[in-house]
Protein backbone atom coordinates (compact mmCIF):
# COMPACT_ATOMS: atom_id res chain seq x y z
CA UNK A 1 0.00 0.00 0.00
CA UNK A 2 1.45 3.25 -1.04
CA UNK A 3 1.41 6.10 1.41
CA UNK A 4 0.44 9.35 -0.11
CA UNK A 5 0.71 12.82 1.36
CA UNK A 6 0.14 16.47 0.64
CA UNK A 7 3.55 17.66 1.63
CA UNK A 8 3.84 20.01 -1.29
CA UNK A 9 0.64 21.60 -0.26
CA UNK A 10 1.61 21.72 3.37
CA UNK A 11 4.89 23.31 2.51
CA UNK A 12 3.42 25.87 0.24
CA UNK A 13 5.34 29.08 0.65
CA UNK A 14 3.42 32.16 1.45
CA UNK A 15 5.16 35.16 -0.08
CA UNK A 16 6.56 37.65 2.31
CA UNK A 17 4.69 40.38 0.50
CA UNK A 18 1.43 38.82 1.54
CA UNK A 19 2.46 38.93 5.15
CA UNK A 20 3.70 42.47 4.96
CA UNK A 21 0.58 43.57 3.22
CA UNK A 22 -1.57 41.83 5.78
CA UNK A 23 0.32 43.65 8.51
CA UNK A 24 0.27 47.06 6.94
CA UNK A 25 -3.35 47.02 5.84
CA UNK A 26 -4.74 47.45 9.37
CA UNK A 27 -2.37 50.35 10.01
CA UNK A 28 -3.43 51.96 6.80
CA UNK A 29 -7.00 51.35 7.83
CA UNK A 30 -6.41 53.10 11.14
CA UNK A 31 -4.94 56.14 9.47
CA UNK A 32 -7.75 56.09 6.98
CA UNK A 33 -10.31 56.10 9.76
CA UNK A 34 -9.11 59.50 10.86
CA UNK A 35 -9.42 60.75 7.36
CA UNK A 36 -12.79 59.14 7.13
CA UNK A 37 -13.90 60.86 10.29
CA UNK A 38 -12.92 64.20 8.83
CA UNK A 39 -14.31 63.18 5.49
CA UNK A 40 -17.59 62.20 7.01
CA UNK A 41 -17.59 65.39 9.03
CA UNK A 42 -16.93 67.45 5.95
CA UNK A 43 -19.56 65.49 4.09
CA UNK A 44 -22.03 66.27 6.83
CA UNK A 45 -21.04 69.89 6.66
CA UNK A 46 -21.59 69.93 2.93
CA UNK A 47 -24.89 68.14 3.39
CA UNK A 48 -26.12 70.60 6.01
CA UNK A 49 -24.95 73.54 3.94
CA UNK A 50 -26.72 72.12 0.91
CA UNK A 51 -29.93 71.67 2.87
CA UNK A 52 -29.73 75.23 4.19
CA UNK A 53 -29.03 76.54 0.72
CA UNK A 54 -31.93 74.64 -0.76
CA UNK A 55 -34.23 75.89 1.98
CA UNK A 56 -33.08 79.46 1.46
CA UNK A 57 -33.61 79.16 -2.26
CA UNK A 58 -37.04 77.68 -1.72
CA UNK A 59 -38.03 80.48 0.63
CA UNK A 60 -36.71 83.14 -1.70
CA UNK A 61 -38.47 81.51 -4.62
CA UNK A 62 -41.66 81.38 -2.61
CA UNK A 63 -41.36 85.04 -1.69
CA UNK A 64 -40.58 85.95 -5.26
CA UNK A 65 -43.57 83.98 -6.43
CA UNK A 66 -45.78 85.73 -3.92
CA UNK A 67 -44.50 89.09 -5.09
CA UNK A 68 -45.16 88.03 -8.63
CA UNK A 69 -48.71 87.16 -7.69
CA UNK A 70 -49.15 90.54 -6.08
CA UNK A 71 -47.87 92.22 -9.19
CA UNK A 72 -50.03 90.06 -11.36
CA UNK A 73 -53.08 90.86 -9.32
CA UNK A 74 -52.18 94.54 -9.29
CA UNK A 75 -51.59 94.91 -13.00
CA UNK A 76 -55.10 94.05 -14.15
CA UNK A 77 -56.57 96.51 -11.68
CA UNK A 78 -54.16 99.13 -12.93
CA UNK A 79 -54.99 98.41 -16.53
CA UNK A 80 -58.67 98.29 -15.76
CA UNK A 81 -58.45 101.74 -14.21
CA UNK A 82 -56.78 102.92 -17.38
CA UNK A 83 -59.52 101.33 -19.36
CA UNK A 84 -62.09 103.11 -17.32
CA UNK A 85 -60.27 106.35 -17.76
CA UNK A 86 -60.06 105.86 -21.47
CA UNK A 87 -63.59 104.81 -21.63
CA UNK A 88 -64.67 107.87 -19.76
CA UNK A 89 -62.51 110.08 -21.86
CA UNK A 90 -63.92 108.80 -25.12
CA UNK A 91 -67.05 110.91 -25.12
CA UNK A 92 -64.96 113.98 -24.41
CA UNK A 93 -62.66 113.17 -27.28
CA UNK A 94 -65.58 112.50 -29.50
CA UNK A 95 -67.06 115.82 -28.59
CA UNK A 96 -63.83 117.52 -29.37
CA UNK A 97 -63.64 115.75 -32.70
CA UNK A 98 -67.20 116.56 -33.38
CA UNK A 99 -66.80 120.25 -32.82
CA UNK A 100 -63.53 120.28 -34.65
CA UNK A 101 -65.24 118.78 -37.65
CA UNK A 102 -68.40 120.76 -37.40
CA UNK A 103 -66.85 124.15 -36.88
CA UNK A 104 -63.13 124.42 -36.63
CA UNK A 105 -63.06 127.59 -34.67
CA UNK A 106 -66.20 127.05 -32.76
CA UNK A 107 -67.00 124.61 -30.09
CA UNK A 108 -69.94 123.97 -27.98
CA UNK A 109 -70.47 123.33 -24.37
CA UNK A 110 -71.81 119.86 -23.89
CA UNK A 111 -73.08 118.11 -20.86
CA UNK A 112 -75.85 118.96 -18.51
CA UNK A 113 -77.68 122.06 -19.48
CA UNK A 114 -78.21 123.23 -15.98
CA UNK A 115 -74.73 122.63 -14.74
CA UNK A 116 -73.32 126.05 -14.16
CA UNK A 117 -70.06 124.64 -13.01
CA UNK A 118 -69.40 122.92 -16.29
CA UNK A 119 -70.61 126.00 -18.07
CA UNK A 120 -68.04 128.16 -16.36
CA UNK A 121 -65.36 125.59 -16.99
CA UNK A 122 -66.23 125.56 -20.64
CA UNK A 123 -66.12 129.31 -20.75
CA UNK A 124 -62.60 129.23 -19.49
CA UNK A 125 -61.51 126.64 -22.02
CA UNK A 126 -63.08 128.16 -25.09
CA UNK A 127 -61.85 131.34 -26.60
CA UNK A 128 -64.35 133.68 -28.16
CA UNK A 129 -64.16 133.80 -31.92
CA UNK A 130 -63.91 137.00 -33.80
CA UNK A 131 -67.27 138.36 -34.93
CA UNK A 132 -66.03 138.82 -38.46
CA UNK A 133 -65.76 135.14 -39.11
CA UNK A 134 -68.58 133.75 -41.07
CA UNK A 135 -68.84 130.04 -41.52
CA UNK A 136 -69.66 128.88 -44.97
CA UNK A 137 -69.99 125.21 -44.37
CA UNK A 138 -69.80 123.73 -40.96
CA UNK A 139 -69.11 120.35 -42.57
CA UNK A 140 -69.89 118.16 -39.62
CA UNK A 141 -67.90 115.03 -39.13
CA UNK A 142 -70.14 112.20 -40.11
CA UNK A 143 -67.98 109.68 -38.37
CA UNK A 144 -68.38 111.32 -35.04
CA UNK A 145 -71.24 110.95 -32.67
CA UNK A 146 -72.97 113.67 -30.86
CA UNK A 147 -73.80 113.97 -27.27
CA UNK A 148 -77.07 112.15 -26.79
CA UNK A 149 -78.24 114.90 -24.49
CA UNK A 150 -78.42 117.26 -27.39
CA UNK A 151 -80.49 114.92 -29.55
CA UNK A 152 -84.17 114.80 -29.31
CA UNK A 153 -86.02 112.76 -31.82
CA UNK A 154 -88.31 115.01 -33.76
CA UNK A 155 -91.76 114.07 -34.74
CA UNK A 156 -92.47 113.40 -38.37
CA UNK A 157 -92.38 116.28 -40.76
CA UNK A 158 -95.97 115.76 -41.59
CA UNK A 159 -96.85 117.29 -38.31
CA UNK A 160 -98.08 120.76 -39.01
CA UNK A 161 -95.77 123.29 -37.48
CA UNK A 162 -97.08 125.50 -34.87
CA UNK A 163 -97.17 129.12 -35.54
CA UNK A 164 -94.73 131.13 -33.59
CA UNK A 165 -96.09 133.14 -30.79
CA UNK A 166 -94.69 136.17 -32.38
CA UNK A 167 -95.34 136.44 -36.06
CA UNK A 168 -93.01 139.30 -36.35
CA UNK A 169 -89.48 138.38 -35.58
CA UNK A 170 -88.43 141.91 -35.71
CA UNK A 171 -90.65 142.86 -32.88
CA UNK A 172 -89.06 140.25 -30.70
CA UNK A 173 -85.68 141.81 -31.04
CA UNK A 174 -86.70 144.75 -28.99
CA UNK A 175 -87.91 142.52 -26.21
CA UNK A 176 -84.61 140.75 -25.71
CA UNK A 177 -81.84 141.91 -23.54
CA UNK A 178 -78.88 142.20 -25.75
CA UNK A 179 -75.33 142.23 -24.50
CA UNK A 180 -73.24 145.26 -25.05
CA UNK A 181 -71.82 145.44 -28.58
CA UNK A 182 -68.28 145.70 -27.31
CA UNK A 183 -68.63 142.41 -25.52
CA UNK A 184 -67.82 139.49 -27.82
CA UNK A 185 -70.42 136.81 -27.92
CA UNK A 186 -69.69 133.57 -26.17
CA UNK A 187 -70.44 131.32 -29.02
CA UNK A 188 -70.09 128.00 -27.34
CA UNK A 189 -72.49 128.39 -24.52
CA UNK A 190 -75.41 126.14 -24.88
CA UNK A 191 -77.50 125.92 -21.82
CA UNK A 192 -80.04 123.68 -23.24
CA UNK A 193 -79.92 121.02 -25.91
CA UNK A 194 -81.98 121.49 -28.92
CA UNK A 195 -85.49 120.34 -28.51
CA UNK A 196 -86.91 118.87 -31.69
CA UNK A 197 -90.58 118.85 -31.09
CA UNK A 198 -93.49 119.16 -33.43
CA UNK A 199 -91.35 120.17 -36.37
CA UNK A 200 -89.44 122.83 -34.56
CA UNK A 201 -86.13 123.15 -32.84
CA UNK A 202 -86.11 124.92 -29.53
CA UNK A 203 -82.88 125.94 -27.93
CA UNK A 204 -82.24 127.95 -24.83
CA UNK A 205 -79.39 130.39 -25.13
CA UNK A 206 -77.92 132.54 -22.47
CA UNK A 207 -78.82 136.03 -23.26
CA UNK A 208 -75.22 137.01 -23.02
CA UNK A 209 -74.45 134.95 -26.09
CA UNK A 210 -76.96 136.73 -28.25
CA UNK A 211 -75.21 139.80 -29.54
CA UNK A 212 -77.96 140.77 -31.88
CA UNK A 213 -81.63 140.49 -32.29
CA UNK A 214 -81.55 137.80 -34.94
CA UNK A 215 -80.72 134.11 -34.75
CA UNK A 216 -80.52 131.81 -37.75
CA UNK A 217 -80.66 128.06 -37.99
CA UNK A 218 -79.25 126.00 -40.80
CA UNK A 219 -80.03 122.32 -41.27
CA UNK A 220 -77.36 120.14 -42.72
CA UNK A 221 -77.20 116.60 -43.81
CA UNK A 222 -74.66 114.51 -42.02
CA UNK A 223 -72.27 114.85 -44.95
CA UNK A 224 -72.31 118.60 -44.52
CA UNK A 225 -74.70 119.47 -47.35
CA UNK A 226 -76.88 122.37 -46.28
CA UNK A 227 -80.58 122.05 -46.80
CA UNK A 228 -82.47 124.95 -48.29
CA UNK A 229 -80.67 128.17 -48.88
CA UNK A 230 -76.94 127.70 -48.63
CA UNK A 231 -76.62 131.05 -46.91
CA UNK A 232 -77.21 130.37 -43.22
CA UNK A 233 -78.11 133.99 -42.71
CA UNK A 234 -80.89 133.88 -45.26
CA UNK A 235 -84.30 134.86 -44.11
CA UNK A 236 -85.56 131.35 -44.55
CA UNK A 237 -83.23 130.24 -41.79
CA UNK A 238 -84.28 132.86 -39.35
CA UNK A 239 -85.26 131.54 -35.99
CA UNK A 240 -87.58 133.20 -33.54
CA UNK A 241 -86.77 134.55 -30.18
CA UNK A 242 -89.51 133.82 -27.80
CA UNK A 243 -91.11 136.63 -25.88
CA UNK A 244 -91.56 134.29 -23.04
CA UNK A 245 -89.27 134.82 -20.16
CA UNK A 246 -89.52 131.15 -19.31
CA UNK A 247 -86.08 129.80 -18.94
CA UNK A 248 -84.46 126.55 -18.05
CA UNK A 249 -83.38 127.65 -14.63
CA UNK A 250 -86.36 129.73 -13.79
CA UNK A 251 -84.48 132.94 -14.32
CA UNK A 252 -84.63 135.34 -17.17
CA UNK A 253 -80.99 134.93 -18.08
CA UNK A 254 -81.82 132.55 -20.92
CA UNK A 255 -83.65 133.13 -24.11
CA UNK A 256 -85.54 130.44 -25.94
CA UNK A 257 -84.93 130.35 -29.67
CA UNK A 258 -87.25 128.43 -31.93
CA UNK A 259 -86.75 127.41 -35.50
CA UNK A 260 -89.53 125.86 -37.51
CA UNK A 261 -88.27 123.17 -39.82
CA UNK A 262 -90.76 123.82 -42.57
CA UNK A 263 -89.62 127.40 -42.86
CA UNK A 264 -86.59 126.58 -44.90
CA UNK A 265 -88.58 125.25 -47.82
CA UNK A 266 -87.18 121.76 -47.68
CA UNK A 267 -88.52 118.47 -46.57
CA UNK A 268 -86.77 116.12 -44.20
CA UNK A 269 -86.81 112.48 -44.99
CA UNK A 270 -85.98 109.78 -42.51
CA UNK A 271 -82.45 110.09 -41.23
CA UNK A 272 -80.07 112.04 -39.09
CA UNK A 273 -79.43 115.73 -39.58
CA UNK A 274 -77.40 118.42 -38.06
CA UNK A 275 -78.68 121.78 -37.00
CA UNK A 276 -76.56 124.81 -36.44
CA UNK A 277 -77.61 128.12 -34.93
CA UNK A 278 -75.88 131.32 -35.95
CA UNK A 279 -76.12 134.77 -34.55
CA UNK A 280 -76.56 137.68 -36.82
CA UNK A 281 -72.82 137.97 -37.14
CA UNK A 282 -72.67 134.51 -38.65
CA UNK A 283 -71.04 132.89 -35.69
CA UNK A 284 -72.14 129.48 -34.60
CA UNK A 285 -73.72 129.65 -31.22
CA UNK A 286 -75.13 126.15 -31.07
CA UNK A 287 -75.14 122.99 -33.10
CA UNK A 288 -76.24 119.41 -32.71
CA UNK A 289 -77.85 116.52 -34.48
CA UNK A 290 -81.34 115.14 -34.50
CA UNK A 291 -83.10 112.18 -35.98
CA UNK A 292 -86.14 112.12 -38.16
CA UNK A 293 -88.01 108.86 -37.85
CA UNK B 1 -4.64 53.00 20.76
CA UNK B 2 -4.43 49.66 22.52
CA UNK B 3 -3.36 46.78 20.38
CA UNK B 4 -6.07 44.22 19.83
CA UNK B 5 -5.52 40.79 21.24
CA UNK B 6 -6.66 37.66 19.53
CA UNK B 7 -6.62 34.64 21.85
CA UNK B 8 -3.80 36.23 23.72
CA UNK B 9 -1.87 37.08 20.63
CA UNK B 10 -1.26 40.31 18.85
CA UNK B 11 -2.31 40.79 15.30
CA UNK B 12 1.24 40.39 14.06
CA UNK B 13 1.61 37.16 15.95
CA UNK B 14 -1.64 35.84 14.54
CA UNK B 15 -0.54 36.66 11.01
CA UNK B 16 2.81 35.09 11.54
CA UNK B 17 1.41 31.94 13.04
CA UNK B 18 -1.50 31.26 10.73
CA UNK B 19 -0.31 32.73 7.47
CA UNK B 20 0.50 29.29 6.04
CA UNK B 21 -2.85 27.86 7.00
CA UNK B 22 -4.85 30.78 5.64
CA UNK B 23 -2.67 31.01 2.54
CA UNK B 24 -3.02 27.31 1.83
CA UNK B 25 -6.78 27.43 2.22
CA UNK B 26 -6.98 30.28 -0.21
CA UNK B 27 -4.65 28.64 -2.68
CA UNK B 28 -6.49 25.33 -2.53
CA UNK B 29 -9.76 27.06 -3.00
CA UNK B 30 -8.79 29.43 -5.78
CA UNK B 31 -5.76 27.80 -7.34
CA UNK B 32 -4.58 31.25 -8.24
CA UNK B 33 -1.90 33.21 -6.43
CA UNK B 34 -3.22 36.66 -7.23
CA UNK B 35 -6.71 35.85 -6.16
CA UNK B 36 -5.42 34.00 -3.15
CA UNK B 37 -3.44 37.05 -2.20
CA UNK B 38 -6.58 39.17 -2.12
CA UNK B 39 -8.49 36.67 -0.06
CA UNK B 40 -5.53 36.26 2.25
CA UNK B 41 -5.45 40.00 2.93
CA UNK B 42 -9.20 40.21 3.33
CA UNK B 43 -9.22 37.39 5.83
CA UNK B 44 -6.77 39.06 8.16
CA UNK B 45 -8.32 42.42 7.56
CA UNK B 46 -11.65 41.08 8.64
CA UNK B 47 -10.04 39.67 11.72
CA UNK B 48 -8.60 43.06 12.54
CA UNK B 49 -11.88 44.87 11.94
CA UNK B 50 -14.15 42.53 13.80
CA UNK B 51 -11.79 41.57 16.58
CA UNK B 52 -14.00 38.76 17.83
CA UNK B 53 -13.39 37.03 21.12
CA UNK B 54 -11.73 33.67 20.79
CA UNK B 55 -11.61 30.92 23.36
CA UNK B 56 -8.23 29.68 22.34
CA UNK B 57 -5.93 29.38 19.39
CA UNK B 58 -7.89 26.50 17.89
CA UNK B 59 -10.92 28.62 17.93
CA UNK B 60 -8.99 31.39 16.26
CA UNK B 61 -7.60 29.01 13.68
CA UNK B 62 -11.02 27.57 12.90
CA UNK B 63 -12.40 31.08 12.55
CA UNK B 64 -9.62 32.03 10.18
CA UNK B 65 -10.16 28.96 8.03
CA UNK B 66 -13.87 29.50 7.91
CA UNK B 67 -13.40 33.18 7.10
CA UNK B 68 -10.83 32.40 4.43
CA UNK B 69 -13.17 29.93 2.74
CA UNK B 70 -15.99 32.46 2.84
CA UNK B 71 -13.70 35.11 1.41
CA UNK B 72 -12.81 32.77 -1.40
CA UNK B 73 -16.44 32.01 -2.05
CA UNK B 74 -17.24 35.71 -2.05
CA UNK B 75 -14.36 36.41 -4.37
CA UNK B 76 -15.41 33.69 -6.78
CA UNK B 77 -18.96 34.91 -6.70
CA UNK B 78 -17.90 38.45 -7.55
CA UNK B 79 -15.34 37.53 -10.17
CA UNK B 80 -17.08 34.65 -11.78
CA UNK B 81 -17.56 36.27 -15.20
CA UNK B 82 -13.93 37.18 -15.39
CA UNK B 83 -11.54 34.49 -16.48
CA UNK B 84 -8.31 35.25 -18.22
CA UNK B 85 -6.74 32.40 -20.12
CA UNK B 86 -3.56 34.35 -20.71
CA UNK B 87 -2.75 34.84 -17.08
CA UNK B 88 -3.82 31.40 -15.97
CA UNK B 89 -0.62 29.75 -17.01
CA UNK B 90 1.45 32.12 -14.95
CA UNK B 91 -0.61 32.28 -11.82
CA UNK B 92 -2.00 28.79 -11.63
CA UNK B 93 -0.29 26.68 -9.08
CA UNK B 94 1.46 23.66 -10.39
CA UNK B 95 2.77 20.87 -8.29
CA UNK B 96 5.04 18.13 -9.52
CA UNK B 97 3.37 14.82 -9.98
CA UNK B 98 5.35 12.89 -7.45
CA UNK B 99 4.64 9.36 -6.55
CA UNK B 100 3.64 9.99 -2.98
CA UNK B 101 2.49 13.60 -3.16
CA UNK B 102 -1.05 14.18 -4.28
CA UNK B 103 -1.08 17.92 -4.05
CA UNK B 104 -1.34 18.24 -7.78
CA UNK B 105 -4.31 15.83 -7.85
CA UNK B 106 -6.15 17.85 -5.26
CA UNK B 107 -6.54 20.73 -7.63
CA UNK B 108 -8.22 18.48 -10.09
CA UNK B 109 -11.08 17.94 -7.71
CA UNK B 110 -14.08 20.10 -7.23
CA UNK B 111 -13.71 22.78 -4.58
CA UNK B 112 -16.16 21.14 -2.22
CA UNK B 113 -13.91 18.08 -2.08
CA UNK B 114 -10.78 20.14 -1.85
CA UNK B 115 -11.89 21.81 1.37
CA UNK B 116 -12.65 18.67 3.29
CA UNK B 117 -9.66 16.73 2.00
CA UNK B 118 -7.31 19.57 2.76
CA UNK B 119 -8.71 20.05 6.23
CA UNK B 120 -8.73 16.36 6.90
CA UNK B 121 -5.34 15.43 5.52
CA UNK B 122 -3.32 18.61 5.79
CA UNK B 123 -4.76 20.41 8.80
CA UNK B 124 -5.52 17.13 10.54
CA UNK B 125 -9.04 18.10 11.53
CA UNK B 126 -11.53 15.49 12.46
CA UNK B 127 -14.84 15.06 10.73
CA UNK B 128 -16.79 16.79 13.45
CA UNK B 129 -14.38 19.70 13.49
CA UNK B 130 -14.55 20.01 9.74
CA UNK B 131 -18.32 19.96 10.02
CA UNK B 132 -18.20 22.82 12.51
CA UNK B 133 -15.81 24.85 10.43
CA UNK B 134 -17.70 24.37 7.22
CA UNK B 135 -21.09 24.62 8.92
CA UNK B 136 -22.07 21.27 7.53
CA UNK B 137 -23.22 18.07 9.05
CA UNK B 138 -20.64 15.40 9.84
CA UNK B 139 -22.33 12.98 7.48
CA UNK B 140 -22.01 15.47 4.67
CA UNK B 141 -18.36 15.84 5.49
CA UNK B 142 -17.95 12.10 5.52
CA UNK B 143 -19.65 11.81 2.16
CA UNK B 144 -17.51 14.52 0.71
CA UNK B 145 -14.42 12.84 2.06
CA UNK B 146 -15.40 9.50 0.60
CA UNK B 147 -16.21 10.88 -2.79
CA UNK B 148 -13.07 12.98 -2.80
CA UNK B 149 -10.96 9.97 -2.06
CA UNK B 150 -12.58 8.05 -4.85
CA UNK B 151 -11.81 10.81 -7.28
CA UNK B 152 -8.25 11.07 -6.08
CA UNK B 153 -7.92 7.36 -6.46
CA UNK B 154 -8.99 7.58 -10.03
CA UNK B 155 -6.63 10.46 -10.65
CA UNK B 156 -3.73 8.81 -8.95
CA UNK B 157 -4.21 5.53 -10.76
CA UNK B 158 -5.99 3.34 -8.30
CA UNK B 159 -3.66 3.83 -5.40
CA UNK B 160 -5.42 3.77 -2.10
CA UNK B 161 -4.45 6.25 0.51
CA UNK B 162 -4.37 5.55 4.14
Amino acid sequence: MKKVNFNNLNNIEIPEAWTQKALTLPKALDSKKGALIFGRFSKKLVLVASIILVCALSVSLFIFTQKGDILNTYEPSHSSSEDVTLFQSEPENQDENFFAGGAKEESQTEGTAFDEYSQKATEKQNKPATPSEKPKNPAPDSSSTDNPDSIVNPKPDSTPPKKPESSNPGSSDSSTEEPTPTEPPEDYEVDSPGDINDGKIEVFFPKSSLTGSSVFCQIYEMNGTPLGDSDPLADSHRAYLSFSSTSVDGTDSYQKVTYYLDKGGFSLSKGTYRYCFYNEDGKIICNGIFDVN
Amino acid sequence: MDKAQFAGMSFEQVVDKFKNTVGAVCVVRLNNRYDADDCFQNTFLRLYKKSPDFKDEEHLKAWLIHTAINECKRFMRKNRPYFSLDDSSTVMLSFPQEKCDMSWALFELDTKYRDVIYLYYCEKYKVNEIAQILKKSPNTVKTLLRRGREKLKILYGGVDDE
